[in-house]
């Protein structure tokens, strides 16, 4: 099942809408509708069909072209760089904290709405988070009744306004609503909110795209490209959905055939990397234009010697001249002409010419060997065998040198023996194996794959004695010290048996010894390395003429050898496959980021989950409470919308209720806008008037205070 | 969609050389300039309200609903009998968060996501197998604690 499919390049921000006009609404007092969600920003007149709408998200910064200061909202963040860098949203994750924002993204909603009055004189209505701390209010309060002006503010609960919006006023039922940063679950008879019975689960879309990113993060440790949140967020609305049965699911996953099925590739761009190919001819020429230059070197550097040679000849020359000359000079003649010549005395001159002949026989002699091969003149050690008796000083000196060169002109020798008798030993072995292998393929397969398996075995047990030795507490571990102990100790042997003559008799059998490295863990043991060349050997041997033997049998391979469930899970590219490199593999992920949802825990949040939660929520109501109730479970916000959720959930509540009790679950008809329909429907009811805290209101008693309503928080 | 690729080339060829007069897309979607006679020019907000910090948020609000559970708890021993129960629990931010799990927590394999039966005694890891049990030998130790990290469990630094 290869379903590949692209990440999506993200498409340019399009200009918004133009401004809508005002004239219809000027000084009507129709009732303005915020639905202030922690994703989106929903606005419009309560008299709108649908709202306007945006991500809920601003960036002040500097255009560094142009060094003009901006101001940016929603999808036109993403516009540049810069701006992304500085993007500020008013919620942080579940709570409205960022003031400033949330000015700067009304300042946009109202100039949208094309609001020209000295102030915003409409009645509003806004969401806010379900129980919403005072902070958050009061400050809103604050900046709509003081920033704008407004003449009052309703605040309410936005899934319960979207259960209004689907099944109209005094309806019964369960609110299951699915924030960006949160899930809450809300009970509701006769169309009142019950928050009391309320309950928040602190996990939502954000934390669940969160999690994908991490997970493919530990799956990918060196993908070529950033996997962005949005991207996370992108393939967890295409690929993840909720499993009615998460541990039957695993269950029938665990087979790499049904992986194989679950398995999506998300294609990322990648840039092919073009190879410059070259011709046969071409490489011929730089070949040749390489062994070319090595030649011209290598003459250069010849002619350089022979020059130096000739030099040096023609100093010797010189010198020796010089030697020669001197009977014929008075001594203070000659004197002169030494110091001339750079030298202080006799001696200097005797050396600095003797040290020219021995440079220049060298020199000769390399010659001859380069020209005529290797010099196969044995030389002679005549002063050996003459007794030290027969000799002057010179003499001596000159046999002691003699015989060191004898010395190591004969091991050179017998090295060279001993080589050539290795030579002829392999060549008489791999004659032999020759003709063994000539005469029975079979049975020379048999031995030479035996050899290997014990080869590959002795490898594997070291290498886990390796892993054994790193654990203090294992028994390999435990051995070992116990060898160093005993070697430590001073009466290794009884002392009665030494007194008796016993010796200690470490060391007469020379594998005594090998205590010492079988304790010594840090030392690279070069058995290793010979298991490893021999290793080598075989399988090279096996490869050329084993038939059924191929790369896959080799050591490396099968040491390097995934599971098929790792390589179902996580398939592997070749290295020079760019577009396999930049592919990402999502099986076991796509369940089981949705079903955190129901487990947070698996994430590391200490929270009940959804089924848990819904039932704690249930068990404090009277059984035909819960049946009405459980009649009509909504759900709202936009992971409702995550495939199999229905499923899951009836799964879930099914064995949880009694057998006779109906359950029924149904989703909001648009769960992005309802809830701001919802509020638009409201606000043109006689009810809305009464719901809303004035100004007076908001001076007498402050921005914390609200009207309980049906609709609305009880804090 | 044609008209925002349209767009967008027109913004970036206006970047050249002919006509740089010409505002980039970020300037065309900026609202920085536009008038806003709506707001009140007297208005002086409160920074240091404003600039409260989450935690300092949401202890606030722990601390105004203890304040408020003992307030009450004194009325109804001040008032006797004749209150209780007349006045609903009012929930709060705090109040309302879900309580910890009491159900049996589900083992999944930390490398897979498949039920883990194995737990690994050196890394705590869980898996789902042998083959699984090799990898984890091979991971290096950052690479464990970033696998328990994604499961919460922080592991003490030694």
């Amino acid at each position: 099942m290869d379903v590949v499919t692209r990440m999506p390049s993200p498409a340019p921000p399009a200009l918004p809408p133009p401004p809508s006009s005002y004239d219809e609404h000027r000084s009507q007092r129709t009732p303005l509708v915020i639905d202030n969600g922690s994703t989106n920003l929903r606005y419009g007149f309560a008299t709108s069909d649908s709202p306007r709408s945006g991500l809920n998200v601003i960036a002040k910064y500097k255009e560094r072209r142009t060094n003009k200061p901006l101001l940016l909202f929603g999808d036109g963040v993403d516009v540049e760089g810069g701006a992304k860098i500085q993007a500020r949203t008013p919620w942080e994750g579940d709570v409205l904290l960022n003031f400033d924002a949330l000015e700067n993204a009304l300042d946009y909603a109202f100039i949208q709405l094309s609001i020209d009055a000295d102030t915003v004189d409409h009645p509003m209505i806004m969401t806010e988070r379900l129980c919403s701390p005072m902070h958050s209010r009061s400050l809103t309060s604050e900046l709509l009744f003081e920033q704008y002006s407004v003449p009052s503010v309703a605040y309410c609960v936005d899934s319960v306004m979207s259960f209004y919006q689907n099944h109209g006023p005094g309806a019964d039922g369960l609110v299951l609503s699915f924030n960006t940063a949160s899930t809450s679950v809300i009970p509701i008879l006769s169309g009142k909110g019950i928050l009391s019975h309320a309950k928040r689960i602190p996990w939502g879309a954000s934390q669940s795209a969160d999690y994908l990113l991490k997970l493919i993060q530990l799956k990918y440790t060196s993908f070529p490209t950033r996997v962005t949140p949005a991207q996370s967020q992108w393939m967890l609305h295409n690929f993840c959905a909720f499993a009615p049965d998460y541990v039957a699911l695993l269950r029938s996953l665990s087979s790499p055939q049904a992986l194989r099925e679950a398995d999506r590739i998300v294609q990322f761009p990648y840039a092919l990397q073009v190879q410059e190919e070259k011709t046969p001819e071409e490489l011929e020429r730089i070949a040749e234009r390489r062994r070319e230059q090595g030649r011209k070197l290598q003459e250069m550097a010849a002619k350089v010697r022979t020059e130096k040679l000739l030099q040096k000849e023609t100093d010797l020359q010189h010198l020796l001249n010089l030697r020669e000359g001197k009977v014929d000079d008075t001594k203070r003649e000659w004197m002169y002409k030494l110091q001339t010549e750079g030298f202080d005395d006799d001696a200097a001159l005797d050396e600095t010419i003797k040290k020219l002949e021995s440079d220049l026989k060298k020199a000769r002699k390399k010659e001859a060997a380069a020209d005529g091969g290797e010099d196969t003149e044995e030389p002679t050690f005549p002063l050996v065998d003459t007794p030290d008796a027969d000799l002057d000083e010179d003499g001596v000196k000159e046999k002691k040198k003699q015989k060191l060169m004898k010395a190591g002109f004969e091991a050179r020798a017998r090295a060279r023996r001993e080589k050539e008798r290795e030579r002829e030993e392999r060549d008489k072995e791999e004659l032999k194996e020759e003709e063994e292998r000539q005469g029975d393929l079979g049975g020379w397969v048999r031995k030479m794959r035996s050899e290997q398996e014990s080869l590959m075995t002795r490898i594997r047990e070291r290498g886990r004695r390796k892993a054994a030795l790193s654990d203090r507490k294992s028994a390999a571990a435990q051995a070992r010290m116990k060898n160093i102990a005993s070697l430590a100790a001073d009466d290794r042997m009884p002392k009665k048996k030494r007194k008796g003559g016993g010796e200690d008799t470490f060391g007469a059998n020379d594998a005594d010894w090998a205590i010492y490295r079988k304790i010594n863990t840090a030392a690279p043991s070069s058995d290793e390395e010979e298991d490893m060349s021999q290793l080598a050997m075989i399988e090279q041997k096996l490869l050329l003429h084993d038939p059924s033997f191929t790369t896959h049998h080799t050591h490396a391979s099968l040491a390097s050898k995934r599971s098929e469930l790792v390589s179902t899970l996580r398939p592997t590219y070749d290295e020079s496959n760019a577009e396999g490199l930049c592919r990402i593999h999502l099986n076991t992920e796509r369940w089981r980021v949705c079903e955190t949802w129901f487990s947070p825990a698996m994430a590391g949040v200490d929270s009940a989950g959804l089924g848990e939660v819904i039932q704690n929520v249930l068990a404090r109501f009277s059984d035909s409470e819960k049946g009405r109730l459980v009649k009509n479970v909504f759900l709202a916000g936009g992971p409702s919308q995550l495939p199999g959720l229905v499923p899951r959930l009836q799964a879930t509540l099914r064995p949880i209720l009694p057998p006779e009790m109906a359950i029924n679950i149904g989703s909001a008809a648009d769960v992005d806008a309802d809830p701001w329909r919802g509020m638009a429907r409201f606000a043109q009811t006689d009810e809305f008037e009464s719901v809303g805290v004035s100004r007076a209101e908001y001076e007498e008693y402050g921005g914390e205070r609200v009207h309980k309503w049906w609709g609305g928080n009880w804090n | 969609m044609p008209p925002k690729g349209f767009q967008r080339k027109k913004a970036a060829a206006s970047d050249g050389a002919s006509t740089p007069q010409l505002p980039s897309l970020a300037e065309q979607l900026s609202y920085l300039e536009a008038p806003r006679p709506f707001k009140n020019p007297n208005y002086a907000k409160k920074t240091s309200r404003r600039s409260k910090n989450l935690k300092a948020v949401l202890t606030q609000e722990r601390e105004r609903e203890k304040a408020e559970r003992e307030r009450r708890r004194l009325e109804r021993i001040e008032g006797g009998m004749d209150v209780d129960g007349e006045e609903e629990e009012i929930p709060t931010y705090t109040s309302i968060e879900a309580p910890p799990s009491l159900l049996p927590p589900r083992h999944y394999c930390d490398i897979t996501g498949l039920e883990a039966p194995y737990t690994d005694p050196a890394t705590k890891l869980r898996y789902h197998d042998k083959s699984i049990y090799e990898l984890i030998k091979g991971l290096s130790a950052s690479a464990v604690k970033e696998y328990l990290a994604a499961r919460g469990v922080n592991s003490i630094v030694k």
